[in-house]
């Protein structure tokens, strides 16, 4: 409707008169490290994966009200209502389920600081290792590349209050599954153009794991399954 | 936010969005924490979410006049804001989960654009994102936790009321 670009534009008009210092502002803004490794990550990684137009499953964001607490611990049971005391002693990772997303977010006072180094050591065939790694605030990712240019893309990080996965669920298929005796979700995608994904969480270690790439279920299954501790710093 | 950036096809658009980043990203900030005080974490969860809407509804952002786009970008802010602000409360007062608050622009003598300043926050939210975001009513219901019902209701009477005091100041309609 006509109508309604016009009442567009006065809109617009009111947002541009209202917020003209903000938009005339120079002014350097100081932000978190959090924001600065998720703003740097896709002004990064933007390109290469804009290159091959596929898009991964997986996106950090930090999102709105929990919907309920999942707490995975193979000792307490697969699904735990968590007191006070508890939620105080745990990093809770609570799930939340939207329509077209999940979102997994973390809450609590994990106690170490330092994050292990971690690799895949089953990579499908074709797939390089090691990979290029980057450092992030929280963990670490690693890129496998094949000589086609197809990545998987492999990231671990140590949860902290606040921080949070996002997972796309529009034309994906969820199913729980264990790597290594902690419970995680598989991702497979109907669309071939998005990646799979494998999530999973160790609660000893307070360390949320990732596998992304376009890759089979198996393939998934059986890197995940390979994550260990670099020989360096195994203990 | 990687993976909607890849759903810019074409290294213009993706270029072009880069140059938006540059430009508005510190104006966003600054509009996000007007919001949420000293709590900068969530300003910048909600310029993190802005910025994916932005690629989502880049097509629309183009078709938005250069000169134009900043305000834009600071509408998607503060609407997110409001809308992380929403979800965050426990309880919708009955009231205004079904009447949601109301204003009344017939009376009014100032301009349009004083109008506009002065509406109550959450109603402008609704006529933003219908206007100019372009979202659809399930969209603006979910976002601001209002029923259809009342956000239909304000785009139906913020559109005539509003059309009205535009031909009132001479705007051909």
């Amino acid at each position: 409707m006509i109508d309604d670009y016009i009442l567009r534009d006065i809109f617009l008009d009111a947002a541009a008169e209202e917020y003209a210092d903000e938009l005339a502002s120079t002014e350097q803004i100081a932000t978190s490290l959090r924001f600065q490794n998720q703003i740097d990550k896709l002004l990064k990684k933007s390109r290469k994966w804009g290159e091959r137009n596929k898009k991964p499953l997986w996106q950090r964001c930090i999102q709105g009200v929990a919907v309920f607490l999942l707490v995975c611990s193979l000792t307490l049971g697969t699904i735990m209502v968590a007191s006070p005391t508890v939620r105080a002693a745990v990093v809770a990772w609570f799930i939340e389920w939207y329509d077209t997303h999940i979102i997994y977010r973390f809450s609590g006072k994990p106690d170490a600081e330092i994050v292990p180094e971690y690799e895949i050591r089953e990579l499908p065939s074709g797939y390089v290792a090691p990979g290029e790694v980057q450092e992030l605030i929280d963990g670490r990712a690693v890129t496998y590349r094949n000589s086609v240019g197809d990545t998987i893309y492999f990231e671990y990080v140590h949860v902290e209050s606040g921080s949070a996965l996002m997972i796309k669920t529009e034309e994906v298929e969820s199913t729980k599954v264990e790597v290594n005796g902690h419970a995680g979700y598989l991702y497979l995608s109907k669309d071939l153009g998005e990646s799979n994904a494998v999530v999973w969480y160790d609660e000893q270690e307070k360390i949320q794991f990732m596998i992304d790439g376009f890759v089979d279920q198996e393939d998934l299954l059986k890197m995940a399954g390979s994550v260990s501790l670099c020989k360096l710093t195994e203990k | 936010m990687l993976i909607f950036l890849s759903m810019l096809e074409t290294d213009i658009e993706r270029q072009q969005f880069l140059e938006l980043y540059k430009r508005y990203g510190n104006a966003m900030l600054l509009v996000a924490r007007k919001f949420f005080g000293q709590d900068y974490g969530l300003a910048e969860d909600a310029v993190q979410n802005a910025w994916t809407r932005v690629v989502e509804n880049f097509s629309k952002i183009q078709a938005v006049p250069c000169k134009k786009r900043g305000a834009y970008l600071v509408i998607i802010v503060r609407n997110e804001a409001i809308s992380m602000i929403r979800k965050r409360r426990k309880e919708i007062p009955l009231n205004e989960a079904i009447v949601g608050e109301e204003f009344d622009i017939e009376d009014s003598s100032q301009p349009i654009l004083e109008i506009i300043h002065k509406m109550p926050e959450l109603y402008r939210a609704v006529l933003e994102m219908r206007f100019v975001e372009e979202c659809n009513t399930r969209e603006i219901a979910k976002k601001l936790n209002l029923t259809e019902s009342t956000v239909n209701t304000r785009i139906h009477r913020g559109r005539i009321l509003l059309m009205k005091k535009l031909e009132e100041e001479g705007y051909a309609v």
